[in-house]
């Protein structure tokens, strides 16, 4: 006999449908370990054997994941077994047994409520995870409000100090922000190619040729400032501030002030050091002058040590 | 599949002792009103994502970028999501309470003051009547016609509640009582500007916290809570959870009107208050959203039009605790405040989770097919995304600049913060053509509806056990609700404006921004002194001001420099006693364009003849420049706008 005959012989001996007894006689076999052939011929009263014979008894018991389930807990041990499959002796129909609820809940009142036509629960208990979350949400937010009562230190979340009297955002110890000491000529480079302030290749040229301002390269600057001290004077006080106080002319071949454009002072934008390596950078790349004895020249003989 | 559940509930020889009819065609006509709105607003969405990726479209005084932003949020929230949801109540509150709509007339009444109301404000402010506070642009008239119609709506929607014969009241209707007490509360705060300077500023968060979260929100939560019972018949997961999530949205929403103001001139304590609020919004989302997923059978929602689209405004109510939190927190505010994170706000809560709720009520009363419905969650989806991890990328970009030295997040260093940002507003404009695709479609079909489903109304049930939800009166609900709002303005608006009110103006306020004497012709001295040296005329500062209020500036520029790394570079920091005596203060919520608190003291911005070609040109001078050329307006105007922007010192 193959499983659909047994399976039809067995149904009938239960008295109930194919589908549920050849469910049953599989989730049976599978919790323990023989073929659903020899389950479903013990219901059936067949002789074991000849079912077995015919079956083959590799078959997998198929849809383990569905049926196995619900009876793997109540499923008797292999020993136990033979004791349990005993159809005819008792006559139980093997429905699985129920499935006992993993956490026996109240089953929530229902209700109707009858203007709207509305279902309604009386279901007094929430999910676990769920009650568990409203206690800890408002515990994390006190937390945050008793740790965090005077606001933000500088530093937290990218807060920064402000100075007093100008307003201006700087680092926590009152430095000027991102000031960096390191390489004073990379620090000129990149102050001079900025697009915003101190802005001095959109008027002197990305390479020094000059534009609205005269040109820097091919050691005109040098010509011009052989001393670096009135080079970082000139930076700083540009050209209206240097008419007001120096005079109508500037540099070694007494240029006049204003003879090559405006230019303004770098006194309030930049640092003295910041002026510092723009004019040292300038006096390298554009003027052509040794690195050493610049960086001696212009920020003295201590920094020009550290550069080198 | 919508079941008829409610015809087969309700056999019809309990027919109800009033006729549902007249309040049912009420809310109809509520919801085609607000489909005109929805209409327009979507149309203004779809012209203002082109117009960030292509400015010269369309580009001409009433239709420029920042005449059109406020119209479209204000068609959005007051015109479609407002009446909308007005009308929603209309047609729920019947059934719910089992009695008549108390006071057809006035409602009616209230339909026409509430629309025109809006529509007046709409149109002032499309021909420069802007008042200059984000989602409360409309001009006093404007606001007394809308005021009155609200609260005609919520004393009809109170009453009504109050005079139920239903015993057992359905949470729903705790929604829409407190819901509208919040919404007329708002916007009286919102639109009458009892404050100045930096409170003003707080006021006004304080107001739009209300009208979004508070109304809009619990409005839709009111309505998710009644459709997923009602179309899949069966009970919600537990009435007890949803009055839970009652209380916590009360009990959150109200008090984080500053989350837009972290690092901002509000007092440091208040910040506080607002990020531990902030964290405790996950209650009212954890509450709801788990509930109306607990009480969903998954075999039937996918195959119903209205449950899907509850399903899908439930899920953009739960991105707003990230929204939110991304604002709130410092750290991350640091990143994210400024960018266009912060424009996801009304993109989520009203495209999205308030759009889709009330839209789920319709497609039921219409039984309208998904259709090119189907293209709202994603083009909302879309929208937030762009929106989320374009502001994400802005903002790191932004703060890598002054580390970075290379280049600056102002004039021409601009550029290259945001340069990476083009490819988010194409993705923006393209999901603008879904989200119109989609809401103009749903407004066709609300229009042209002839057949609207409708249900009668059951007999009331037996009384209810006084400890369940359903037996709290509605009047303790209207008290309770605006007992805790009223808490929440006075804890986070009203002491935080007596705590600064012995401060006086800086230098810098007294200054360059003491407009009301300048307007009136008497500037200070030190004024004079100060913007003669800079070549300006007082006068012609203010008049700037008013140019730079109407046209919407604000939409695009901030006037507010942080003590965090990102504003590094941008001037000194923005403290109270600079905005004291700015009302409003423009303090702006995103940069679409630069910072503008100190543009006046930069090279090129610093100048009047440069600020106003670049006005009128704005590609003449940055080629990659996203501002809306201002060529329409007069010469007299551009030349007082390019004044008020070098004060700017």
């Amino acid at each position: 006999m193959d499983f659909s005959e047994l399976l039809a012989a067995a149904s009938q001996a239960l008295s109930a449908p194919e589908v549920l007894v050849g469910r049953s006689a599989r989730a049976r076999a599978a919790a323990s370990g023989v073929a659903p052939e020899q389950v479903l011929a013990d219901w059936a009263g067949v002789e074991a054997g000849a079912a077995a014979a015919s079956a083959p008894a590799a078959e997998a018991p198929a849809p383990a994941s569905e049926a196995a389930a619900p009876v793997t807990a109540a499923a008797p041990t292999p020993e136990l077994d033979v004791e349990v499959v005993s159809p005819q002796a008792t006559d139980e129909p093997p429905q699985p047994e129920p499935e006992p609820e993993p956490e026996p809940e109240e089953e929530p009142e229902e209700a109707l409520i009858g203007a709207p036509g509305l279902k309604v629960t009386r279901r007094r208990s929430l999910p676990r995870w769920l009650a568990a979350s409203f206690v800890v949400v408002p515990i994390v937010a006190l937390f945050y409000a008793a740790t965090f009562a005077s606001g933000p230190g500088c530093g937290d979340g990218g807060a920064l100090a402000v100075d007093a009297v100008t307003g201006v955002a700087e680092n926590c110890d009152g430095s000027e922000f991102g000031s960096r000491g390191g390489n004073p000529l990379a620090l000129g480079a990149a102050l001079y190619s900025v697009e915003a302030l101190p802005a001095c290749s959109s008027c002197h040229g990305n390479d020094g040729g000059g534009g609205t301002g005269p040109g820097l390269a091919g050691g005109s600057v040098v010509e011009t400032f052989p001393a670096c001290v009135d080079h970082i004077q000139w930076v700083t006080l540009g050209t209206a501030r240097w008419r007001e106080e120096v005079g109508d002319t500037y540099g070694a071949s007494n240029k006049p002030v204003g003879g090559g454009g405006i230019m303004q002072s770098y006194d309030a934008g930049l640092s003295p050091e910041e002026i510092a390596a723009v004019v040292l950078f300038e006096r390298v790349t554009f003027g052509g002058q040794d690195a050493a004895e610049a960086t001696a020249d212009c920020l003295g003989e201590g920094e020009a040590e550290a550069a080198g | 599949m919508t079941t008829d559940a409610e015809a087969v509930d309700v056999a019809v020889a309990e027919a109800p002792a009033f006729d549902v009819g007249t309040s049912d065609s009420l809310a109809q006509i509520h919801f085609r009103v607000a489909a005109v709105f929805l209409v327009v607003g979507s149309l203004a969405g779809l012209f203002l994502a082109i117009q960030l990726s292509a400015p010269n479209v369309l580009n001409s005084g009433p239709l420029s970028y920042g005449r059109l932003q406020p119209l479209f949020t204000g068609s959005m929230l007051f015109g479609w999501v407002t009446i909308g949801m007005i009308g929603a109540i209309y047609y729920l509150l019947p059934r719910l309470t089992g009695g008549p709509l108390v006071d057809e007339r006035l409602a009616r009444l209230s339909l026409i003051l509430v629309a025109g109301g809006t529509l007046l404000g709409l149109v002032s402010v499309v021909f420069g009547g802007n008042q200059g506070l984000p989602l409360f642009e409309f001009p006093f008239y404007a606001d007394i016609v809308l005021i009155v119609g609200l609260a005609g709506v919520t004393r009809v929607v109170t009453r009504t509640a109050i005079a139920h014969r239903e015993p057992d009241l359905y949470i729903s209707v705790w929604f829409f009582v407190a819901a509208l007490w919040w919404l007329l509360l708002s916007y009286v705060i919102g639109s009458l500007s009892f404050f100045q300077g930096s409170d003003l500023e707080v006021a006004n968060r304080f107001a739009e916290v209300g009208v979004l979260f508070l109304w809009v929100v619990p409005a839709g939560l009111g309505i998710a809570y009644y459709l997923v019972p009602k179309l899949t018949d069966a009970p919600l997961y537990s009435v007890r959870l949803a009055a839970v999530s009652f209380w916590a949205v009360a009990g959150s929403f109200a008090w984080v009107g500053a989350h837009t103001l972290t690092f901002g001139p509000a007092a440091d304590w208040l910040e506080t208050i607002t990020i531990v609020f902030a964290i405790a919004v996950l209650i009212p989302v954890m509450a709801a959203v788990a509930n109306l997923l607990l009480s969903i059978d998954w075999t039937v929602a996918h195959t119903s039009t209205p449950v899907r689209l509850v399903l899908a405004g439930t899920a953009f109510f739960a991105l707003l605790v990230v929204q939110v939190l991304g604002l709130a927190f410092r750290s991350s505010s640091s990143v994210v405040q400024f960018t266009t994170w912060t424009e996801a706000t009304f993109v989520i809560v009203v495209l999205g989770a308030g759009s889709l709720w009330l839209i789920a009520l319709i497609a039921h009363l219409t039984g309208m097919s998904a259709g090119p419905a189907r293209l709202l969650p994603l083009g909302s989806a879309a929208l937030v995304g762009a929106l989320w991890v374009g502001g994400l990328l802005a903002g790191f970009t932004w703060a890598s600049a002054p580390r970075s030295r290379e280049f600056l997040n102002f004039g021409d260093g601009f550029v290259n913060t945001t340069a990476e940002l083009a490819g988010f507003d194409t993705v923006r404009w393209i999901a603008w053509v879904l989200l119109a695709a989609g809401f103009i479609w749903v407004g066709v079909v609300i229009v042209t509806c002839r057949n609207w489903r409708t249900s009668p109304v059951g007999e009331p049930s037996a009384a209810v056990p006084s400890d369940e939800p359903g037996a709290f009166p509605p009047v303790k609900v209207a008290v309770a609700s605006v007992l805790v709002l009223g808490v929440a303005f006075v804890t986070t608006v009203l002491i935080p404006a007596l705590d600064s009110s012995d401060e006086d103006p800086s230098f810098r306020a007294l200054t360059t921004r003491d407009y009301e004497a300048f307007a009136d012709d008497a500037p200070s001295p030190q004024a004079i002194a100060v913007l003669g040296d800079l070549g300006l005329t007082p006068a012609l500062v203010a008049e700037g001001r008013e140019v730079y209020i109407s046209e919407g500036c604000v939409y695009c520029h901030t006037q507010q420099v942080r003590a965090n790394v990102t504003d590094v570079g941008l001037g000194p920091v923005t403290v109270r006693q600079d905005i004291t005596l700015s009302s409003p203060a423009l303090l702006g919520r995103v940069r679409l364009g630069p910072d503008l608190a100190h543009a006046g003291s930069r090279p090129l911005t610093g100048d009047v003849d440069w600020v106003t070609r670049h006005l009128s040109d704005p590609r003449a001078n940055r080629s990659w420049s996203s501002m809306p050329s201002y060529d329409y307006l007069s010469q007299g105007e551009l030349d007082a706008l390019a004044q008020y922007v070098v004060s700017l010192q």
